[in-house]
């Protein structure tokens, strides 16, 4: 085992089969101490049975999994020293909030650490953070959704493992109490200094609350980066198809240097693209088609048709106050733009668009990866 | 399609008041949308328009009908659920059918009818696939056009998006508006996630505790909320509501808060002055409304210490400890900033737009009579 490595938790190429399905193929991340890595992706994408591979729920039938220095890939769930939050919160139907919380600090494994005062600190605590000290005294059955999901978190959170696993820790709460749990629940795992891995589908909010997130589809992992990259440069199109509100947009065409700089054209739409992407592009191979990513937010909307214009068609306009969404339709795709001082569209005008190029990302048309 | 007007409509279950004189209008051809937390009274108000309920008191007015008495059959409505409720055993294009097949309409006729249905719903490939193994959005696409060729004078959509993933809701909310903008067809909409609603509604009625707040267009509600509960219900992340007092000193207005002020603009301060004197006040501050800079560049309004910042791709969400006093400002910025947690920071407030709220029943002062 190297030394020089951090303590947290290491999944080094974990295989692992259900029947004739794979569930996860050579998986492989990491997440550092007092570090929250989200692994995000969409519906059995394997982000549960990473997080039960972790817990030791699951066995991998390749590959090691390590927590804080040691190597735990064959040992049992109990000697794994791993705080879990199952989506399905599992409470005690005959304990109120306050016992179900204190339970697992109370498991005969863990006496040792925590006495009744210390176990009623850490209860307190915990429930203040979640906003749900009032209902200290209330059985599961008289509780909503959203606050058994809240006690199914504080149970978790009132241990101090060795490394915090959430599978869908907010997802069934509104969205103001879940803004405002993110940011506390990312201060208190942060400032653990244990690892935190935090599954979610919502990709938005693997961005907002990790410091690194895996992108897991098919149980293969895309990318494992930081938030900005994985936002603003996917790995593949399949990433790109995920992330943002709206997503980016994709457009197939192909690559024609024209005066000494680079286009993307197709039979709707012409994009200029910078030096950089330039410079990239002419270092390597890539097929004769190529797919264009541009966000919603670098579409422009023109008043009149000019050389490096385009007609799009609208298809939908959806206002959401500070911002719209328009869609349209351009040549064979169907694009979303996202508008600051939107007036409104009427479906089926003709728009004259630009397209920016800038911060645009260019992926190979064969293999869907970013070049 | 028709219009739909409720006019002082109550209802109340025993004890509970579920909704309390009620009064709106949808015009033919709009989309309307019953917003709302659980509890409000949105969905009893949708049933008693589907006439799945009786009313209490008042007239709910169908197109030019008064419908108080006819059963829901009788009120040429359709119905699109949640659960999508499609019949599990035929495919889709029988499912669709149904209606007109109950109504004993030939097998040509209903083809001439459904076709056009079919191809506005983008369901021409699965027409005879088995509707359990589609995805919740072609699941509910399919409840769509099972509504549609009904012609009724109105639909209602019952929180149409809400079993569905998130990249599926996005899609399926752009359709549901784009077929309703194209089709011209009245709609009603009940739910609870105000994104859905402002993305879907030509107009939204705000409802709480079964009283109407505030019906108007999602940019109406947005920039100009008729009290507190609406300001703060719409918009993500909310409003940032601050308790202030207004203090004149000849022509100088501030308004005063813990431990910062800021000087209106000079249009808005006479008008604030005349308005809100004497008054305890709450400010509201829309999160992009605010400008962050580094502590000493430029010249900010206000200080405050950054807490904790949040990615969100497009943006970055801030909360600032404004001046130090404990009071949280949620602030939204387009850029990268690269500041560290507990930066010292300055704030320039726009404020050409403020909303100013009186704090004892939170009407908003700045919307007139």
């Amino acid at each position: 085992m190297e030394t020089n490595r951090h303590h947290g938790l290491w999944l080094e190429r974990i295989n692992k089969s259900f029947a004739a399905i794979d569930a996860i193929r050579d998986l492989s991340f990491d997440a550092r101490p007092g570090e929250v890595v989200a692994v995000t992706g969409p519906s059995g994408a394997g982000k549960t049975s990473t997080c039960r591979l972790v817990a030791g729920l699951e066995t991998p039938d390749s590959g090691t999994v390590s927590v804080a220095a040691r190597e735990v890939t064959r040992l049992p769930p109990q000697m794994r020293d791993v705080s879990i939050m199952f989506e399905s919160f599992a409470l005690y139907p005959m304990m109120n909030v306050a016992d179900n919380v204190a339970f697992a600090m109370r498991a005969p494994t863990r006496t040792a650490r925590y006495n009744e005062a210390a176990i009623d600190r850490r209860v307190d605590e915990v429930l203040a953070l979640t906003e749900m000290s009032e209902l200290r005294e209330r059985l599961p059955h008289e509780l909503s959704g959203g606050q058994k999901q809240r006690v199914a978190l504080c149970r978790a959170l009132a241990l101090e493992p060795a490394i915090y696993l959430m599978d869908e820790p907010i997802s069934h709460l509104d969205a103001k109490l879940r803004h405002k749990l993110r940011a506390a629940l990312r201060r208190r795992l942060v400032a653990s200094a244990v690892p935190t891995l935090w599954c979610t589908p919502d990709s938005m909010e693997a961005l907002s609350v990790a410091d690194r997130v895996a992108v897991l589809i098919d149980g293969r992992l895309q990318q494992f980066d930081d938030p900005e990259a994985i936002f603003n440069r996917p790995a593949n199109t399949r990433v790109a198809r995920l992330v943002g509100d709206p997503a980016m947009n994709l457009l197939r065409g192909s690559l024609v240097h024209e005066n000494g700089a680079l286009l993307f054209r197709n039979e709707a739409v012409v994009v200029t693209l910078p030096e950089e992407t330039r410079a990239k592009i002419e270092g390597g191979k890539h097929s004769a088609e190529v797919v264009l990513g541009i966000r919603a937010t670098d579409i422009e909307i023109v008043s009149g048709a000019r050389k490096d214009t385009c007609k799009a068609k609208v298809y939908s306009y959806e206002p959401f106050g500070k911002y719209a969404i328009v869609s349209a339709r351009l040549g064979e795709n169907t694009i979303k733009a996202k508008f600051f001082h939107a007036s409104r569209e009427d479906v089926e005008d003709v728009l004259s668009i630009r397209l920016h190029g800038a911060k645009a990302v260019v992926f190979d048309g064969a293999t869907e990866n970013a070049i | 399609m028709a219009s739909v007007t409720l006019a002082n409509v109550s209802k109340s279950y025993g004890e509970v008041c579920a909704t309390h004189d009620l009064s709106f209008h949808c015009d033919d051809g709009q989309m309307l949308a019953l917003l709302g937390p659980s509890g409000c009274g949105k969905t009893s108000t949708l049933k008693m328009i589907a006439g799945i309920e009786h009313i209490d008191d008042g007239e709910i007015h169908i197109g030019e009908r008064l419908v108080n008495d006819l059963s829901p059959g009788q009120r040429n409505i359709a119905m699109v659920f949640e659960d999508y409720a499609l019949y599990p055993n035929m495919n889709v294009f029988d499912n669709i059918a149904f209606p007109l097949k109950l109504r004993k309409w030939p097998r040509r006729e209903i083809c001439k009818r459904i076709d056009p249905v079919i191809e506005l719903l983008g369901l021409q490939d699965q027409r005879n696939s088995d509707v359990r193994r589609l995805s919740g959005g072609a699941q509910q696409r399919v409840s769509i056009g099972r509504a549609l060729v009904r012609e009724p004078e109105l639909i209602i959509f019952d929180e149409p998006l809400s079993h569905l993933d998130a990249d599926q809701k996005v899609q399926l909310r752009t359709e549901i508006r784009r077929l309703q903008m194209a089709t011209g067809l009245t709609g009603i909409l009940v739910t609870h996630d105000q994104t859905e609603a402002v993305a879907m509604a030509d107009q939204v009625a705000v409802m709480d505790h079964g009283e109407l707040q505030q019906i108007a267009t999602p940019q109406s509600l947005y920039h100009q909320p008729a009290n507190l509960f609406v300001a703060n219900f719409i918009g993500e992340p909310p409003m940032n509501l601050l308790p202030v007092r207004l203090e004149v000193e000849g022509p100088h207005h501030r308004l005063v808060g813990a431990g910062w002020s800021i000087a209106p603009e000079p249009s808005l301060a006479e008008r604030i002055g005349s308005i809100a004197a004497g008054m305890e006040l709450i400010l509201g501050l829309r999160p992009e409304m605010i400008c962050v800079s580094e502590a000493n560049s430029g010249c900010p309004d206000l200080q405050g210490t950054l807490l904790w910042q949040e990615y969100r791709g497009d943006a970055h969400v801030l909360t600032i400890d404004l001046a130090n006093h404990g009071t949280k400002l949620v602030v939204e910025c387009r850029q990268q900033l690269g500041l560290a947690t507990g930066a010292v920071v300055g704030l320039k407030i726009s404020t050409t737009a403020l909303n100013l709220f009186d704090a004892t029943n939170g009407r908003n002062l700045m919307l007139g009579a």
